[in-house]
């Protein structure tokens, strides 16, 4: 008996020394980003093709887990109200060239972003800060205007850089950044790759990866043969129609997420003949959208029902008795209601991306049996989003990205945006439609920390914004990643960023 | 000869001041704010009105354009919008990829090219001549977009020869370090990048050359001096290649350099497919962010370099064909 005990322990212990893989640190990986950066400085850049590589050379003062929680970085924080926040900067944080990370390169940070000089993408996002003030050497004080619940995921979307060195030339900062983050830059040729080191000193862990190749490929079939070929190991966007080929394919993994982002149809409610509750909910009955979403964005979504994804703490479920089933006898009985007995003509515009586009057009067809005529109007962005502003798109489709808390979402797209429309400037909220209880309710549950208080301020922003109509919700689309076999420690993420090394990811790859 | 040179380089001035008014005009007629675009979704109508002040937007467009006319003059592309850098080593970053494909499709497509055509020419109503041309109208009309997904799924995916797409180390930095130390691998780096987006591009003006060469050569071979020298009894070799080639090359030689100037400016396609770093993606780029010093620029650097290689092409005849003369 005791042998046999003895035999199976030795088997076991042979079994398990297989199976426990030795993490290679030598592995160099190469990705594949639909976009190159236009610099890497993250105080003049903040679009999501920049902050994809130049995440990887910075930290910020906290940062993000997979599953979303927000978490120490450079420093620990604490706040009593929201409103004054303490962060402490951890020791022995040194940037790439050996400096050490101080109170001033946090403060140097914040104060270029938010100089109207300086023009950067993220002075929005932290214009809430009033005031920043050095307490000792290690601590910073942020005072903000009110207390912002939400306000820790804006500190991580701003990379902390190195004060000495931007100050004397933020181009060449741009160009060649040191920050204190796990890799360092070895080389940046545009449109072409950006070959990142580790960082042999990274404060936080040992990089497993000792070569990172970020390679934009701006066409997507490309890029996928690129993986099948092995000439890179891991792609970041993947097609629907791609799906079941990568499945297929042993050497490759296909991960897919929910994510956090919501695209939708909105009605300026200035125009008529949208104005009128009956036309918005005529349009609405008057198109399959399920399945039209089905058809168009199959597996590479979900249908909405809200802005906010069923994942969210703050989701309002309620809210799915207003997404109207095909109805078309009953779209026409709304439209004679309306007195739109001859139907009408109205273009629904779109941006240059292929869901959004073949919807409006699945859309078209199905609305000509109304005596609607619809016009859908694809436009590059530049063009497209003076085009909203301007108020002169009845019908529109737009997408949104939220990165942990609803606030990012649901304030910006639903807060009224009474000056901007008064002067037809630039706004998030284009549909026009003013609500006070929407503004209060938002207002107040940015300022509260309060999780119950805040479900039911969101609840009920969901609850006005549709039953009134103002958007048809069409999907949330999934996150998606693929990659060789050989990558290990890499998953899609809600936010869809590209986590290689963070506090609970440290990507490796098998040698070759 | 000389006041030939210098009144068609004051031509080139003009040509230039022209594009560059084109451009800067039909640039500003397009919908869209650079402001808005740089700052992103997120930017409120102050920041994108300061940005505008910033970049001098808000200045009437002749006072735009003079600024921007008289910076030229002094050298000064100015600086991109979206990228923060000189235009000027933008486009120098870009420029050598472009350069690198322009010259290596321009070899491809006179090495495919002059021969099948002069082929076709000898064996005119024959099946090769039947067969070149057919074969010519087909990668005319093919999109390099579709010949290149069509070479990268059989050189890349199923063959595994080549890499698929972008770019290591330029052909003539290979081609150096390979006479420096010998090392084959290096030259291969090089090489084997370049090989399917140069023959993408290079097969549709391959198919270009050979018709060209076909047409101008059977002309010339209905010359009467062709047929004093088969009188002579000259063999058709020595006919072909000492009397009608050079001429029959004239017109083949305006389209290929039309080819190097019009690649230039970027193959945009090309460079898109095989994800190639160079100008013609950076022109995209910086078109739909409205990056307007940077797309004046590499349009005006493209159109310059056009007009140029037009001159030199001018001079060759005169080589070619000494009958020419410039006055």
């Amino acid at each position: 008996m005791k042998k046999v005990f003895l035999l199976v322990f030795v088997v076991l212990f042979v079994v398990s020394l297989g199976l426990s893989e030795e993490v290679n640190k030598d592995g160099i990986l190469k990705v594949a980003v639909e976009k190159d950066a236009r610099s890497l400085d993250p105080v003049v850049v903040g679009d999501n093709a920049s902050f994809q590589m130049y995440t990887q050379v910075f930290d910020s003062l906290v940062s993000v887990t997979k599953d979303l929680e927000i978490v120490p970085s450079l420093a620990d924080f604490r706040t009593e109200d929201s409103k004054v926040w303490y962060f402490n900067i951890k020791d022995d944080v040194k940037f790439h060239n050996g400096d050490p990370l101080t109170v001033e390169d946090v403060i140097y940070t914040f104060e270029a972003v938010m100089d109207p000089d300086t023009n950067s993408p993220n002075y929005e996002n932290l214009k809430v800060i009033e005031k920043l003030e050095k307490i000792d050497e290690k601590t910073v004080k942020f005072t903000l205007q009110y207390p912002f619940s939400a306000f820790l995921e804006r500190v991580y979307t701003q990379p902390i850089v190195n004060k000495k060195l931007r100050e004397k030339d933020p181009i060449a900062y741009g160009l060649n950044p040191v920050g204190t983050g796990p890799f360092m830059v070895e080389k940046w040729e545009k449109n072409n790759q950006l070959v990142l080191v580790r960082n042999e000193d990274y404060w936080m862990k040992y990089p497993n990866l000792k070569k990172v190749i970020m390679k934009p490929i701006p066409e997507p079939s490309v890029a996928l043969v690129n993986l099948e070929s092995g000439d890179i190991d891991m792609l970041t966007k993947v097609l629907p129609d791609d799906f079941t080929r990568i499945e297929n394919n042993k050497n490759l993994i296909l991960d897919v997420k929910p994510a956090l982002n919501y695209y939708y149809l909105a009605f300026n409610v200035e125009n008529k003949p949208v104005n009128d509750i009956k036309v918005r909910k005529a349009i609405y009955s008057g198109v399959d959208m399920n399945a039209i979403v089905e058809t168009v964005v199959g597996q590479a979504g979900v249908r909405a029902k809200s802005s906010l994804s069923p994942s969210s703490w703050a989701y309002n479920p309620e809210v799915e008795k207003y997404a109207l089933k095909y109805n078309p006898s009953e779209a026409i009985r709304l439209l004679n209601a309306a007195g739109y007995t001859h139907g009408f003509e109205i273009t629904i515009f779109t941006p240059q991306d292929t869901y959004r586009r073949k919807i409006a057009e699945l859309m078209q067809i199905q609305l000509q049996a109304l005596n609607i005529k619809a016009n859908v109007e694809s436009l590059e962005w530049a063009s497209y989003l003076p085009v909203i502003d301007a108020g002169k798109a009845s019908a529109y489709m737009l997408g949104w990205n939220w990165l942990t808390d609803p606030d990012g979402l649901i304030y910006d797209i639903h807060h009224s945006q009474t000056e901007a429309w008064a002067n037809d400037a630039s706004s998030y909220n284009g549909t026009r439609f003013y609500s006070k209880e929407v503004d209060e309710a938002l207002e107040a549950a940015r300022k509260s920390s309060n999780i119950a208080e805040r479900t039911e301020l969101y609840q009920k922003v969901q609850e006005i914004w549709f039953s009134n109509y103002i958007h048809i919700p069409l999907f949330h689309k999934v996150a998606t990643a693929a990659f060789n076999q050989r990558v290990h420690g890499f998953e899609a993420n809600a936010i869809e960023y590209t986590f290689l090394c963070t506090p609970d990811t440290n990507v490796w790859v098998e040698a070759e | 000869m000389l006041r030939y040179l210098i009144r068609r380089l004051l031509l080139l001035v003009l040509v230039l001041f022209g594009v560059l008014i084109l451009v800067f005009t039909v640039g500003r007629m397009i919908p869209g704010d650079p402001a808005r675009v740089m700052l992103g979704e997120r930017a409120t109508e102050e920041m994108v009105q300061n940005m505008r002040e910033k970049l001098g937007l808000n200045e009437p467009l002749v006072v735009q354009f003079g600024i921007y006319f008289f910076n030229i003059l002094k050298g000064d592309m100015g600086t991109s919008i979206t990228q923060f850098q000189p235009v000027i080593d933008i486009i120098k970053n870009h420029f050598l990829p472009t350069f690198e494909l322009a010259f290596m499709s321009v070899l491809w497509s006179i090495s495919i090219g002059i021969p099948i055509g002069m082929l076709a020419a000898k064996r005119k109503d024959t099946f090769i001549d039947y067969a070149s041309m057919t074969i010519a109208l087909f990668g005319v009309s093919m999109p390099v977009f579709w010949i290149g997904l069509i070479l990268i799924i059989i050189f890349s995916v199923n063959l595994n020869w080549l890499p698929a797409s972008g770019r290591e180390i330029g052909i003539f930095a290979a081609l150096f370090s390979f006479i420096q130390t010998g090392d084959f691998q290096v030259l291969w780096k090089g090489f084997s990048y370049i090989i399917m987006p140069s023959l993408a591009l290079g097969s549709m003006f391959a198919a270009l050359i050979a018709r060209m060469t076909r047409s101008s050569m059977l002309e010339v071979l209905n010359e009467n001096y062709i047929e004093t020298a088969f009188a002579k009894g000259l063999k058709t070799k020595k006919v072909i290649n000492k009397h009608a080639k050079r001429n029959a090359m004239i017109p083949v030689v305006t389209v290929i350099g039309m080819q190097i100037g019009a690649l230039m400016g970027g193959a945009v396609l090309t460079e898109t497919v095989f994800a190639w770093p160079g100008l013609g993606r950076a022109l995209v780029d910086a078109i739909f962010s409205r990056d307007y010093p940077l797309f004046q620029g590499i349009i005006l650097f493209a159109a310059m370099f056009f007009v140029v290689t037009n001159l030199v092409v001018d001079i060759i005849y005169g080589f070619l064909d000494p009958r020419i003369k410039y006055q």
